[in-house]
């Protein structure tokens, strides 16, 4: 199992207030696989995404992610984690805006130790002639291909997208996802997705359903519909 | 407005920005306020002392005493008044320069003490005393009489007494004296000069003295040598000191206040930015534009009340201990300070004017948009600088390419920075040109080395007898360039293949004194080529001459023209064989009843050192005012970078960047800035000594040492700027590690 994840909980406590975020979550996921994590807000699927990105750790429970227990990582081994292991795609893509589009994915290039070509990874999102833009010139679509690009050029194990559609329209939101079919395909990376757009559930090899910090639904699809006939 | 409210918690919430924006305003006005009432204070004393004690409008000597001084006096309309004079060495390095009482004219100012009340009392300057330790009251021996210290005086035509005109700066070992008229004939020494007073104030003192001279040469008297006030240097530099200080005063809160309206402006603009949608809100709830401006406003006119008024307030302490000070070295009485109210006034509305405007307008540009825009949270969309555009940066390597990418975002934010580096290095940079030319003129490339003689003579009237192995003759006359009424210059006849004058061209190659040689700052002043004719003005008699330039001498020390002293003589007609100086590697045995005045070599390089002791305090002052504001502005820009990337730091932290790597990246950035400001700061400080020279050379003709700065202290001067820059970097190291990586997570960046 790539992904394993096993009653993991997460309180967070504001003054007398203790919220539990996750209340003893299990789930795995195989590598080169898709998996979608579907709740509505507050269900606590961010908070998930986070602990397994090495963003945020587990108050217990146990999440392994390629053999190695990342809930007792030092800080020091938990930075190498996301240095080497992991890719991001943001919901507002988060490019930084002083850098045009090649050096946004430099940026990841520069601390990785064998990094995809910068050009071979902006051609596989469609992206090469836009190399020199800056993030402004570009259309919400194009930012998150950028993002995309940015978030696989380091060929990482596993590759965390947080509502990458969010705040794209629907044909821009399907040309992502096909993207990202394409980037699990071609590269075999493993894809974890978190949204609340039910339909793209159909695409991912394995679908979490996330209520109050519980799941409440766990599926496995044996056939993924491509993205490109995904339609909601 | 209830959100006034929130002024405070802003403020509170970026101490750092705002608490440096007051202390620039603050330190600002505090220049301001000082120099310009020092300044008036200054200006005012010295009118007073020029006024009160009878200042002269011209000194001269003749070739024979005046027998009929009322009668002149009545037909010049003026007070003449005799004086008598010559130097006496007390003891190795102490000299004093004896004057008789006058009464009329140049009357003695008594500092401490009491005046000449009895035979055997003396009056001597207060500088000789302190550095050559005497007191009041301790006994003085002259020419083998005893006198007693009576009091310290200074004279309104020795305000600073250098001993000779061409000297810089007072040597520690020379002063003046005074005794009685009768004490003074007794000694049975001494020569005549005399002082004379214009009673028509409202006329041209030049056209008057024209006058004059015309007269004394109508009575048969032939002047042997004239002075005008104006080109006294021992008084004209009160005048240029006002002048530097009026400069000084304007010129540094100037650039102050720039930089804190820039800093201000910067921080107001990101602020609003900031709270773009919160505006958009107001809007929405019905606030009018003039209110939002109104409350936006508040923070710039708040720095500027804040700062102005501490500045102000804690500018006028200090003017009474440096009016004390200064006049140590301009010695003038100091009867009291007026505080002028007018300049407290303006000190306090300058930063208001300032940052109100500066303030109002960036409001105004942040503000043009619609609510609807704002509360979209106004975004700068397809908004390219033309830097960031131009630049091809491919080449270069990550790091680089991120921290100048970083630079180029903001625009306002690089000026800022480097407008501040750029006058930290110029305040820094100033002091240490002053110590480099200083030390310039100590070394042995320049004042011992063009003029190898120990002691220069000045004989108050003509010699012709031959001088001892080791003695050159030489003369000297004073000369303005055709057309011009200022910057007078000396011609001097030397002896061709002189020994005692070694001038060298620009490649090095020893001159022969046997052509007429032009220092290079002189030939500078004059605009003057080798082979240039040049018309020249004799300042004794307005005589007219013209010469002919044959070399350029590559010197600093000092602006003359030497000449063969037989060509000397016979171009500006002289006597054959005349001479009226010497410069001697000897004592010269000069018979007692010959007048003149004698200055060593040691007592020019005394006066240099002298002027160093004050410049170090300076130095270290600049150096001080440097750091301070190098700090203040690192810092401020450091933290703003640290601000503005707060989410860049943040989705670094996730990318797995570590610690020393983000800070490398983000607080690094800043140093091609700081180099880059620190290099154009050199050239612009020359620039700026150059326009402050030039104005005090244009003024009153007064030769500042050579512009120059030693490459050690371009080094020294660089680690200053860098310790203060990595100081700042280490206090927003905690920032750069305070970011959480929530923070990418929380927003979307375009």
């Amino acid at each position: 199992m790539f992904i394993d994840v096993s009653d993991l909980k997460k309180s967070y406590t504001s003054g007398v207030v203790k919220t539990e975020v996750l209340k003893g979550i299990g789930m795995k996921l195989e590598k080169e696989e898709i998996g979608v994590i579907l709740g509505p807000s507050g269900s606590g699927k961010s908070t998930l995404m986070n602990i397994i990105g090495g963003i945020d750790r587990g108050d217990s429970g146990r999440v392994i992610i390629d053999r190695v227990e990342i809930n007792n990582l030092n800080d020091i081994k938990l930075t190498d984690y996301r240095r080497g292991d992991i890719g991001f795609v943001f919901q507002f893509y988060n490019l930084i805006p002083s850098l045009t589009v090649g050096e946004n994915i430099e940026v990841v290039s520069n601390i990785s130790k064998s990094p995809l070509n910068t050009d071979e990874v902006l051609t596989a999102v469609e992206m090469q002639d836009k190399k020199h833009r800056f993030p402004r010139e570009l259309s919400g679509g194009e930012q998150q291909r950028v993002s995309i690009a940015r978030a696989f050029v380091k060929n990482p194990k596993l590759l965390l997208c947080d509502e990458p559609t969010g705040a794209l329209d629907y044909l821009t939101s399907r040309s992502i996802l096909q993207l990202l079919q394409k980037v699990n395909k071609k590269y075999g990376t493993t894809i974890l997705m978190i949204t609340h757009n039910a339909a793209i559930a159909a695409m991912a090899n394995r679908v979490f359903k996330l209520r109050s910090g519980e799941i409440v639904e766990e599926s496995v699809n044996q056939v993924t519909v491509p993205a490109e006939r995904i339609e909601w | 407005m209830s959100i006034n409210k929130r002024v405070k918690r802003v403020l509170l919430e970026n101490k750092a920005q705002y608490i440096g924006s007051i202390l620039l305003i603050i330190f600002s006005c505090f220049t301001f306020t000082l120099m310009s009432q020092f300044a008036g204070n200054f200006e005012r004393l010295a009118n007073e002392f020029q006024k009160g004690y009878v200042q002269e409008d011209a000194s001269f000597t003749t070739d024979k005493k005046i027998d009929n001084l009322q009668e002149l006096e009545s037909t010049a309309n003026a007070v003449i008044e005799e004086g008598k004079t010559f130097d006496y060495k007390l003891s190795e390095g102490e000299t004093l320069r004896i004057f008789s009482r006058n009464d009329r004219v140049n009357l003695p100012a008594i500092l401490e003490g009491k005046g000449l009340s009895r035979s055997g009392d003396i009056l001597i300057s207060p500088t000789f005393a302190a550095a050559n330790n005497y007191k009041i009251g301790d006994e003085l021996r002259i020419l083998d009489k005893s006198f007693t210290i009576a009091g310290f005086v200074t004279l309104p035509n020795y305000i600073y007494p250098v001993q000779s005109e061409m000297d810089m700066m007072p040597p520690p070992g020379f002063g003046i004296a005074v005794i009685s008229k009768e004490d003074f004939a007794t000694l049975g020494r001494g020569s005549s000069f005399y002082a004379v007073k214009f009673n028509q104030t409202a006329q041209n003192s030049h056209a008057q003295s024209l006058e004059f001279k015309e007269l004394l040469a109508s009575s048969g008297i032939d002047i042997a040598q004239w002075t005008d006030i104006e080109d006294n240097k021992r008084v004209n530099i009160v005048a240029a000191e006002v002048d530097i200080l009026n400069l000084v005063s304007k010129g540094i809160p100037a650039g102050i206040m720039l930089l804190a309206s820039i800093m201000v402006c910067g921080v107001i603009s990101r602020m609003i930015n900031r709270e773009s949608t919160i505006i958009g809100a107001l809007y929405a709830l019905g606030y009018r534009r003039k209110e939002i401006y109104r409350h936006y406003l508040i923070f710039p006119l708040l720095i500027a009340v804040i700062g102005g008024i501490i500045g102000t307030v804690l500018g006028t302490f200090p003017v009474r201990s440096m009016a004390a000070f200064m006049l140590s070295a301009f010695i003038m009485p100091l009867t009291g300070i007026d505080l002028n109210p007018g300049m407290m006034i303006v000190s306090l509305l300058l930063p208001i004017f300032f940052l109100g405007c500066s303030g109002y307008f960036v409001i105004r540009k942040e503000l043009k948009h619609s609510p609807v825009e704002l509360m979209r949270g106004k975004k700068e969309t397809n908004k390219v600088n033309f830097l960031e555009r131009g630049l091809k940066l491919e080449k270069l390597r990550f790091p680089a390419k991120f921290k100048i990418r970083g630079q180029l975002r903001s625009l306002s934010r690089l000026t800022f920075l480097l407008v501040g580096i750029v006058a930290a290095t110029m305040l820094l940079l100033w002091g240490f040109t002053l110590k480099s030319g200083f030390d310039y003129l100590l070394s042995e490339g320049s004042l011992a080395s063009v003029y190898p003689f120990e002691y220069e003579y000045k004989f108050d009237s003509l010699r012709y007898d031959p001088l001892p192995t080791g003695a050159e003759p030489g003369s000297a006359a004073l000369f303005l360039r055709s057309g011009e009424e200022k910057r007078d210059f000396y011609i001097c006849g030397i002896m061709p293949d002189s020994t005692m004058v070694t001038l060298a061209d620009e490649s090095g190659a020893r001159l022969s004194t046997n052509q007429v040689i032009i220092t290079k700052p002189l030939a500078n002043q004059l605009k003057l080529k080798q082979g240039d004719a040049v018309n020249i003005v004799r300042k004794l008699d307005g005589r007219i001459f013209d010469l002919k330039i044959d070399s350029i001498a590559d010197t600093y020390a000092g602006k003359f023209i030497f000449m063969p002293l037989a060509e000397y003589n016979e171009k500006f007609e002289m006597p054959t064989g005349s001479y009226t100086g010497a410069f001697s590697n000897v004592p010269l045995d000069i018979p007692e009843n010959q007048s003149y005045s004698v200055i060593t070599l040691d007592d020019k390089l005394a006066g240099v050192k002298e002027a160093i002791a004050p410049t170090q305090s300076m130095i270290g002052v600049l150096a001080t005012i440097a750091f301070i504001i190098g700090m203040i502005v690192i810092y401020v820009v450091t933290s703003l970078i640290v601000e503005e990337n707060k989410n860049i730091i943040s989705l670094m932290k996730i990318f797995g960047y570590r610690k020393k790597e983000i800070n490398s990246l983000i607080l690094n950035s800043s140093t091609i800035v700081v180099v880059i400001g620190y290099i154009i700061g050199i050239p612009l400080t020359f620039s700026a000594i150059g326009v402050l020279t030039q104005s005090l050379e244009n003024s009153v003709g007064l030769t500042l040492p050579p512009m120059r700065i030693d490459l050690p202290y371009i080094l020294i001067g660089f680690v200053f700027v860098m310790f203060s820059y990595e100081l700042s970097k280490l206090l927003c190291k905690k920032k750069v590690n305070a970011v959480s990586m929530s923070e990418a997570l929380k927003a979307g960046m375009e």
